[in-house]
């Protein structure tokens, strides 16, 4: 009795198992690319351009077609290179007068992979400046942010230095800072024209700004609009105007301008736990915001001043909706996939519709119910019916695992 | 009556579909020793381990004190002793260790019994299991079974791979242990020779039936072998209702049976065959087994 | 009778824990021999600054130590099961005056707190020297990425003995692929990776197997070949 459920517990072991593994085994064989379709828009023609619709074509929303070239030349902000390599950037733009270093020194990217979920152990340089050295500088000091508050953790002699903890302590405090401090954001670095310190979210949810200057601690208190609670602080300190992104816990992304302005973008289906991309880049004339996720994307266009100027939404064909996807809904009853990358490690599992994967769990029920009576168990027996039904409710993998584990006579 | 120590019943067991016997029933008296005799794959193996709860028969059971053997209680495992075919013993071990180790589970554990085989052996405490000779193992197994004092001892095949002095040595220590304290004996063995100088009772197997359960000694009472020339050399005995088995080489004829030689004479003088040079043969308890069983 | 069985336990693993322990050892040791190397010619805060936030794979000072709990876990299972499968050997401790199960699980206790103790040694001497290199949070860091590994040790150790008991070698085969499949998953992290919350189930993954003796040594026991 005892071993046949202990039997029961490994063949779902087993199963669990079977759901990362041949499933892998399964996309290694058969996933081919898929089409991918991505956007951008033109300064020129003020239109969404669309990559990937039709083979070697791009098309607009109007549904024109051009050529690369013709493409190049209605984004010429990001095809300067290629351009100016054939001789055709243009003086202006939209009648604007432009010239290449214009154009690079308004221009910026940054990338932000919503999957990854920041740092777990919070530790970071705080950079010094306003000394008599030009920039800023390291002060051989990290800090960490706990219980106790503020501490400056000493590399060389491997302690805290409790005079300068103490000083950042009592200017924070004086500012209502309620630790321990939930998350620390920020990379504080010599090798940026601005610093921007470190942000950091107390355990009122209330964010705080702390920058060391002239040998004191420069802080400040930044009031959240809408009430919000911070999800996310996204660092800026390359873009002249922006210093970060903040997601707040209702889906809504706020810009915290260098003037401490607080802008909120006008994202209309932005889903912070849902998308897995927010990639933004500007140039001269737009700050352009594109959203993405598995099949879809959506590309926000706004003007200097953070005012949407146009938004365009377009879905890509995904692996799901491709001939091996679709099969996998009848075969798998769900898939477990396990990944990993720097600072993350996860496993999950999603099931698939019902009515598609019943017929085969069926079917193989019926052959388990076969073999079995042709081996001549007791169909009837408690665990031999225990088995058909995992199959019936596994699948392939109910099967696999029952198979793997004999049930004796 | 005598308390019956093993008791099997009704044993039926198949590998597959290849059968190995059916409703075999025996059981050993206490103090007695049986012995297990068949050829290769008759089913010795199968029994013991039957006996030691390590197969479950397709139907029947065996009771050892009583208790099913497939699921024998701590106590009686203590009181029984076992050896494994080919003197299996935890190679890694050396003599001292072994005896270390084994001393910690049966309350009567004899030390002494087990040191003075060793030594007698010329075993040194040091040496390990693993770089002795197949003899000198079978003595460390023999001298743990002493030591251990068991009521019950279940020997497989005990004979593997020993030379006729240890083979002797054997027999001679376990005869003498167990009549000494009364002990019960269940061996197996493929190898006859010595054999009578140590089992009372004997069960003799071929391939999916019994040939013969009861007392060795009243076998070798009554079974014969007797050897005659006839003037024919195309005579099949076997087929007669007294032949156990017969055999023929040119016109010498041997045959074993449970007649006496009268009635055997009798049966030839009725077929009309005329035979000279009739002679008993004194048998061993080896040939008595062939006799039983066939040369192949 | 339990201080008898450890001493035949013992008998079987002590010179494979030693090796297996002193390789740890070697391992930690030559860990910090490179990170002391760093901090002498970067400097601590620099070699720190790497450690948190260079390219990480230029920086995982601690990979080698990814494998030995693996390792360990493998010696452990190995020298303990392997004596007894040989021969059938197992038959002679099943005869020992014990239940049946009993006696099983008290050599996977054994081995289990051998692979313990082997953990202790080795990742104790190496948490200590790191927090002599490291703050907190680094060792903490460390930590979190070597549960799993940890646990994979604990893993393969149960289905080494599972798989030991089983008498009919094609099973054993099949047992082998899904151990190899099972303990794949607790080595797909990275070295600095938060693991906080799949630890419960990369727990279950490592624990559940340990029952699967039970399966296995019923098989043996009723004699299925």
């Amino acid at each position: 009795m005892t071993a046949k459920v202990v039997r029961i517990i490994m063949v779902l072991l087993t199963v669990y198992i079977g759901s990362i593994v041949i499933p892998d085994f399964y996309r290694t064989s058969f996933k081919r690319n898929v089409k991918y379709v991505t956007l951008n828009y033109s300064e020129v023609t003020k239109q969404f351009v669309i990559w990937g619709l039709k083979e070697g074509k791009l098309l607009d929303t109007l549904g024109n077609e051009y050529t690369r070239q013709e493409y190049e030349r209605m984004v010429p902000f990001s095809s300067m290179a290629q351009l100016m390599k054939r001789g055709e950037f243009p003086d202006t733009v939209d009648g604007v007068a432009v010239t290449p270093q214009l154009v690079a020194a308004n221009s910026y990217r940054h990338i932000v992979n919503l999957t990854e979920r920041g740092r777990y152990y919070a530790m970071t340089p705080l950079v010094h400046g306003g000394t008599d050295r030009v920039g800023y500088i390291y002060t051989n000091d990290m800090m960490r942010v706990n219980r106790n508050g503020i501490e400056f953790y000493n590399c060389e002699t491997n302690s805290v230095d409790t005079e300068k903890s103490a000083l950042f302590d009592k200017e924070l405090c004086g500012l209502g800072y309620c630790p321990p401090a939930k998350k620390l954001y920020g990379q504080s670095s010599t090798g940026r024209s601005r610093d921007d310190g470190l942000f950091f979210i107390d355990s009122k949810d209330q964010l705080f700004q702390v920058k060391y200057r002239a040998y004191k601690p420069v802080c400040r208190k930044i009031d959240l609009p809408d009430g919000i609670k911070l999800r996310r602080v996204e660092c800026e300190p390359d873009h002249p105007e922006v210093v970060a992104y903040l997601f707040g816990d209702n889906n809504g992304v706020y810009v915290l301008t260098v003037d401490e302005r607080i802008l909120k973008l006008d994202l209309d289906v932005f889903d912070y736990d849902s998308f897995k991309t927010f990639d933004v880049m500007g140039n001269l004339f737009y700050h352009m915001i594109s959203i993405q996720k598995d099949g879809f994307e959506k590309l926000y266009i706004f003007d200097r001043d953070y005012k949407l100027v146009d938004k365009y939404g377009i879905h890509s064909d995904v692996y799901e909706k491709s001939g091996a996807g679709v099969a996998e809904g009848f075969l798998f009853p769900f898939v477990t996939t396990t990944f990993s990358y720097v600072n993350g490690y996860y496993i999950s599992t999603e099931g698939q519709p019902f009515v598609k994967f019943i017929w085969l769990n069926l079917v193989l029920a019926g052959v388990l119910l076969w073999m079995k009576r042709r081996k001549g168990l007791d169909v009837k027996n408690v665990f031999n019916v225990i088995d058909v039904l995992l199959v019936a409710a596994f699948g392939i993998f109910g099967f696999v695992s029952v198979l793997i584990y004999p049930i004796r006579k | 009556m005598e308390e019956n120590i093993i008791e099997c019943k009704n044993l039926t067991h198949y590998y597959g579909k290849r059968l190995i016997y059916e409703n075999l029933n025996f059981s050993v008296k206490k103090g007695h020793i049986m012995g297990l005799l068949g050829k290769n794959g008759c089913g010795k193996t199968t029994t013991i381990n039957i006996l030691n709860g390590f197969l479950q028969p397709r139907s029947g059971e065996c009771l050892i004190y009583g208790e099913s053997t497939q699921n024998l209680s701590p106590d009686t495992k203590r009181r029984l002793g076992y050896l494994i075919e080919g003197h299996i013993q935890y190679s890694f071990m050396n003599i001292y260790q072994i005896e270390k180790f084994y001393s910690g589970f049966y309350k009567n554990w004899n030390r002494e019994a087990y040191f003075e085989l060793m030594s007698r052996m010329k075993i040194l405490p040091s040496q390990k299991v693993s770089s002795m000779s197949c003899g000198q193992r079978a003595q460390v197994a023999l001298g743990l079974i002493l030591a251990q004092d068991p009521d019950l001892l279940i020997l497989d095949d005990f004979s593997l791979g020993l030379d006729p002095g240890y083979r002797r040595l054997f027999v001679d220590h376990m005869r003498e242990y167990a009549k000494a304290g009364n002990k019960t004996v269940f061996l197996t063995s493929h190898i006859i020779q010595d054999m009578e100088r140590l089992i009372d009772d004997v069960l003799i197997m071929d391939y999916n039936r019994v040939l013969l359960r009861g007392s060795a000694s009243e076998f070798m009472e009554k079974f014969h072998q007797f050897t005659f020339d006839l003037e024919r050399d195309d005579i099949n005995l076997k087929d007669e209702a007294l032949t156990v088995e017969a055999d023929r080489i040119k016109n010498h004829y041997e045959l074993y049976t449970y007649a006496s030689a009268e009635e055997v004479q009798a049966t030839l003088a009725a077929k009309g065959l005329a035979f000279s040079e009739f002679k008993q043969v004194k048998m061993t308890l080896e040939d008595a087994f062939i006799g039983l069983t066939g040369k192949y | 009778m339990i201080l008898h069985l450890f001493y035949k336990e013992w008998l079987k693993t002590r010179w494979f824990l030693f090796f297996v322990v002193l390789l740890g050892l070697a391992i930690v040791t030559y860990i910090f021999l490179d990170v002391d190397n760093n901090v002498r010619m970067k400097g601590s805060f620099n070699y720190l600054m790497n450690v948190f936030y260079g390219i990480p794979q230029a920086n995982y000072y601690h990979s080698l130590i990814k494998y030995v709990p693996l390792l360990m876990g493998v010696c452990v299972g190995l020298s303990q099961y392997v004596p007894e499968v040989i021969d059938k050997r197992i038959k002679l401790t099943l005869h020992l005056p014990m239940h049946n199960t009993v006696t099983l699980y008290m050599m996977l206790c054994f081995g289990f707190l051998m692979l313990l103790a082997s953990y202790a040694v080795v990742f104790g001497t190496f948490f200590y020297l790191n927090n002599l290199y490291f703050p907190f949070e680094e060792s903490w860091a460390v930590l979190t990425s070597l549960m799993p590994w940890l646990l994979g040790g604990v893993a393969v150790y149960f289905m080494i003995a599972m798989i030991s008991m089983e008498p009919n070698l094609f099973y054993q085969f099949l047992y082998g692929i899904v151990a190899f499949f099972l303990v794949k998953q607790f080595y797909i992290g990275m070295e600095h990776a938060d693991t906080r919350h799949i630890i419960p189930a990369l727990a279950i993954m490592a624990f559940v197997p340990c029952t699967a003796l039970l399966y296995t040594s019923y098989r043996f026991i009723k004699g299925e070949r």
